[in-house]
């Protein structure tokens, strides 16, 4: 508990990081509660349109104007957040799930079945990530959960790598061998003892990349693979606007807004994450005795 | 009285790999052909510097290692040979402290929750037992209760060595293994641990294997004391030999190296400095181990492989000269 | 005292400013050191010794702040050198060796390419020189096959070799003072032995003036004419080696030596020093060592001791010994 107050004093002390945590913090409450706060649910949802209100400029009304249809795009905006959070930490959620069996595996077991993780894994991470992430959602056809899986499937090995180094140098500590001399099963170990410890850089990747994951989800929808219309999807709002850009700038401008803002929130907060997670500041934790 | 442990021609080689296509190209020698036995209730020391084999043979003990060749015999039972029930008896049997206390305890784990793991693999206790039998243990090793409810990292070394220590003990082993118990901690927070091992040792009646470069704490507490070299027994003995009568040139390096305290002592002590530093084990020298350090080295050390030499029942030496090497000394003095 | 010092520390107080709050790792420090003098400071963790040292030699980290105090190094205030002036101190003046001799080098250059690059940083030296003296300090050192250490990389030398290529490193610039932060804690007890002989030749051949940062009062005995005795940021006692190691004035000194195993007999019990250290963040207000000092009055605590002399040569900052002050 102690160290949760120590933590949150670093991040209040540096502007940046405290910039970080409140856009992320706001993504994922406005995330959680946009379908319930929407004033035009509608608009929103893309089930209503007013031919006659067309790419109407921002506007006490419309803050944010509105598309081709005439719909809110306020409204879709707000409830794009909830894509995109559902998105971002489906993807990272995914392929931490994947990645993090295989590399523990790879790394402590080892043996023929490690080696042959690690081949997969390589085969993988020969290819560069959003190619791949292209190809599979061309493969897969558009959808929420195919974006989400195209993206995983494209990600899993960066973790799966990352795990299987932490593991493969934690698994030779001694507190494992003394572990082994207790007489602890090596599923224990594993779990127990090898796994907590080798997380720490997971976790600051993981911030950072829920970022990435937005941004490349909205890439796939913004060439057409990903979700499909008239989801508020942000990469698809910045799509639909695009070609009127120079008649309606608005369109594109406040969902691509969003993107932006989000991307940077993560990436800070992951800055952030990285210096708590750093062992000197571990050190001077320790330096606490009793 | 029986032998808890005996060590027959144990040997530990390491192979060594070129890079690329992991092809053998010699191997380590990092134990080679080393035998002794420890009765319940002694302390044997193992001392040697760094590449002297005495870690490999302790992880050999351990079963951290395979050895490639020899027996380990606990109780007369050969321990490279254990499955299943036999195994568990074994593990709950010996256990082992580690140099570094901060390493050797796992940093996300409560201090309660890593003495009761012990406990919970090698006896049926309830819950409630568990936590109770943990405060008793930490009060053997000295250590309030509140410390339970502590992280490692939150101790002090000294602190965090007794839970080691404490961890160690909670399932009532027979023997247990040193591994540089104090060479992590400061000389005030050392002598503490050194009296409570002792103490733990009488009290408990345990038989400790110690694995150690440091001689002051080896003559602190050892009854029985292995000097090793690149992977062999240099000499053994009883403490009482090895310190008053040492008969290799290379125990006398050791003795002569630790600074002295006593200035006056100092004066009347000799100092051999062997030069160079020891060879790879990958490649020893021929002959004597340490002939090409050994200031009384002859020719014939050079090819001729000294055997471990009876000096009295308890005492033997692996040194072609030892019969001359008090004359040798004295004259240079 | 006619002659001036080489070097006098006066009230020196460091700070490290860290998450956990203000840790005060040297209070108030005073010390001399002469020309050709061997300085030991003992102590063990917590106790500043090291921050000392770092200071001194002007590597302090970023985090420390000097309260107050000064370092004059014939006669000028090292504290308050311009940045541009450092570097003419820094390394050529004072000299630092370290506990891990891997620190001294960047493993990407072979050993040759650092002792050349500070000879030609220093002295302006053509490469050939530069090379030249590269190998003398290498045989000064007593490192053999000089040729083949010019060329080899940090991590293929042992790490005897590695802390005499340090010191070679650390004497290029013909520095007045060495310090020498623990240099043979992490080696072997034999190459212990080699490497406190060959410190010890040096300061002899180049009339070298030591200071050594040690736990262990054994090498304080091994090398060092005088020894200061600190414990949580202050400095306990100071005098002759011999003297302190035989006759130590300080409580906590003469607890230290006792918890020491003594090689030369069997022994029962060793005596050691109940408690812990004090709160560096929060140091006591008397005597750091009134918690577990079995002697200690009321009057302890209240007020940090002064300095007492003893026998001329000796001053020890316990009120046991009041009556003639410094």
């Amino acid at each position: 508990m102690s160290e949760l107050i120590l933590y949150l004093n670093i991040i209040r002390r540096n502007p940046i990081y405290l910039a970080g945590l409140v856009i992320v913090s706001l993504f994922v409450v406005v995330g959680l509660i946009a379908p319930y706060i929407l004033t035009r649910p509608g608009d929103a949802w893309g089930l209503t349109y007013d031919i006659n209100k067309r790419l109407s400029p921002p506007s006490l009304e419309h803050l944010f104007g509105t598309d081709e249809y005439g719909r809110d795009l306020f409204n879709r905006v707000l409830l794009g957040t909830r894509f995109s959070l559902v998105i971002g930490v489906g993807v990272v959620a995914l392929s931490l799930a994947i990645g993090i069996p295989v590399g523990l595996i790879a790394g402590y077991v080892g043996g023929k079945a490690g080696t042959a993780l690690m081949r997969v894994t390589d085969m993988f991470l020969a290819f560069p990530p959003l190619l791949l992430a292209i190809a599979l959602a061309a493969t897969f056809g558009r959808g929420l959960s195919n974006t989400i899986l195209a993206l995983s499937l494209s990600w899993w090995p960066w973790y799966s790598r990352l795990i299987y180094l932490q593991v493969s140098s934690v698994r030779n500590l001694p507190y494992v061998d003394a572990a082994k001399v207790i007489g602890i099963s090596e599923a224990r170990i594993m779990f127990r003892h090898v796994l907590p410890n080798s997380l720490t850089p997971v976790i600051t990747q993981a911030t950072l990349d829920i970022g990435s994951a937005i941004l490349e989800a909205s890439a796939l929808s913004f060439l057409g693979i990903g979700v499909p219309p008239p989801t508020p999807e942000w990469g698809l709002l910045v799509s639909s606007g695009w070609r009127l850009i120079s008649v309606a700038w608005w369109v594109s401008f406040f969902p691509g807004l969003a993107i932006v803002i989000t991307v940077l929130g993560f990436n800070l907060l992951g800055d952030a994450v990285k210096e708590l997670m750093d062992p000197r500041l571990r050190n001077l934790l320790s330096m606490r005795r009793v | 009285m029986r032998s808890l442990l005996e060590i027959n021609e144990l040997t530990k080689y390491f192979p060594v790999k070129t890079g690329l296509f992991g092809r053998v190209v010699g191997y380590v020698r990092a134990v080679d052909g080393v035998s002794f036995k420890i009765s319940e209730g002694a302390v044997f020391a193992l001392v040697g510097e760094s590449g002297s084999g005495k870690t490999t043979i302790l992880r050999c003990v351990l079963r951290l290692t395979e050895p490639t060749s020899g027996e380990i015999l606990i109780e007369g039972r050969n321990v490279t040979q254990l499955r299943g029930k036999d195994l568990k008896w074994f593990r709950r049997n010996v256990q082992a402290v580690f140099q570094n206390p901060y390493l050797s305890l796992n940093p996300r784990m409560k201090v309660k929750d890593l003495i009761a793991e012990p406990l919970k693999t090698h006896t049926n206790v309830s819950k409630n037992e568990v936590y109770r039998k943990v405060a008793e243990v930490l009060a053997l090793v000295g250590l309030p209760e509140i410390v339970a409810n502590q992280y490692p990292p939150n101790l002090s070394g000294g602190q965090a060595q007794r839970v080691a220590i404490a961890r160690a003990l909670s399932i009532e082993p027979k023997l247990l293994l040193l591994d540089e118990p104090t060479s992590a901690l400061d000389v005030s927070v050392q002598a503490q641990i050194l009296n409570l091992l002792v103490e733990l040792k009488e009290k408990l009646g345990l038989t400790y294997l110690l694995v150690t470069h440091d001689l002051s704490v080896v003559r602190y507490m050892s009854d029985y004391i292995a000097v090793m070299y690149l992977g062999k027994i240099m000499e053994i003995g009883t403490a009482e030999e090895i310190f008053s009568e040492p008969k290799h040139p290379y125990t006398l390096a050791l003795l002569s190296s630790v600074p002295e305290l006593n200035p006056q002592a100092k004066k009347l002590k000799k100092k051999i400095i062997l030069p160079g530093e020891p060879p790879s084990p990958m490649n020893p020298p021929s002959g004597c181990r340490l002939s090409n350090r050994c200031p009384y080295a002859t020719k014939e050390c050079v090819t001729e492989e000294p055997k471990l030499t009876k000096i009295t029942e308890t005492h033997y030496v692996r040194c072609l000269r030892h019969e001359d090497l008090s004359s040798l000394i004295t004259r240079e003095a | 005292m006619s002659e001036e010092k080489l070097l006098k520390v006066s009230e020196l107080t460091i700070h490290y400013h860290t998450v956990e709050g203000i840790i005060k790792a040297v209070r108030n420090i005073s010390l001399e050191v002469n020309v050709g003098d061997s300085l030991c400071i003992v102590g063990e963790s917590g106790s500043g010794k090291s921050t000392l040292g770092l200071a001194i030699s002007l590597s302090l980290p970023k985090n420390a702040v000097v309260v107050s105090g000064s370092i004059l190094y014939k006669g000028r205030d090292l504290l308050k050198l311009k940045t541009s002036e450092v570097g003419r101190y820094r390394g050529k003046e004072i000299s630092m060796i370290f506990q891990d001799p891997a620190t001294t080098f960047n493993p990407l250059f072979t050993i040759g390419e650092h002792l050349t690059d500070i000879l030609r940083h220093h002295f302006g030296m053509s490469r050939e020189e530069a090379l030249e003296r590269a190998v003398e300090l290498l045989k000064m050192v007593r490192l053999p096959d000089q040729a083949r250490i010019l060329h080899a990389y940090p991590h293929e030398l042992s790490g005897g070799m590695l802390q005499r290529a340090a010191i070679a490193a650390a004497l290029s610039t013909n520095p007045k003072i060495l310090i020498a932060d623990e240099p043979t804690t992490m080696l072997d007890v034999t190459t212990q032995a080699q490497i406190l002989d060959l410190i010890n030749s040096l300061k002899r051949e180049l009339n070298l003036t030591l200071i050594l940062i040690t736990h262990n009062l054994g090498i304080a005995g091994e090398v060092c004419s005088r020894t200061a005795v600190m414990y949580a940021g202050t400095l306990l006692e100071e005098g002759p080696t011999e003297d302190i190691i035989l006759n130590p004035l300080h409580p906590y000194t003469a607890k230290l030596i006792k918890a020491v195993p003594i090689i030369t007999k069997t022994q029962g019990r060793l005596s050691h020093i109940p408690g812990v250290l004090p709160d560096l963040r929060n140091p006591p207000k008397g005597c750091p060592f009134v918690d577990r000092c079995e002697l200690a009055t009321p009057e302890c605590s209240a007020s940090q001791p002064e300095y007492f002399r003893v026998g001329g040569v000796r001053r020890v900052a316990c009120i046991l010994y009041g009556g003639e002050h410094e």
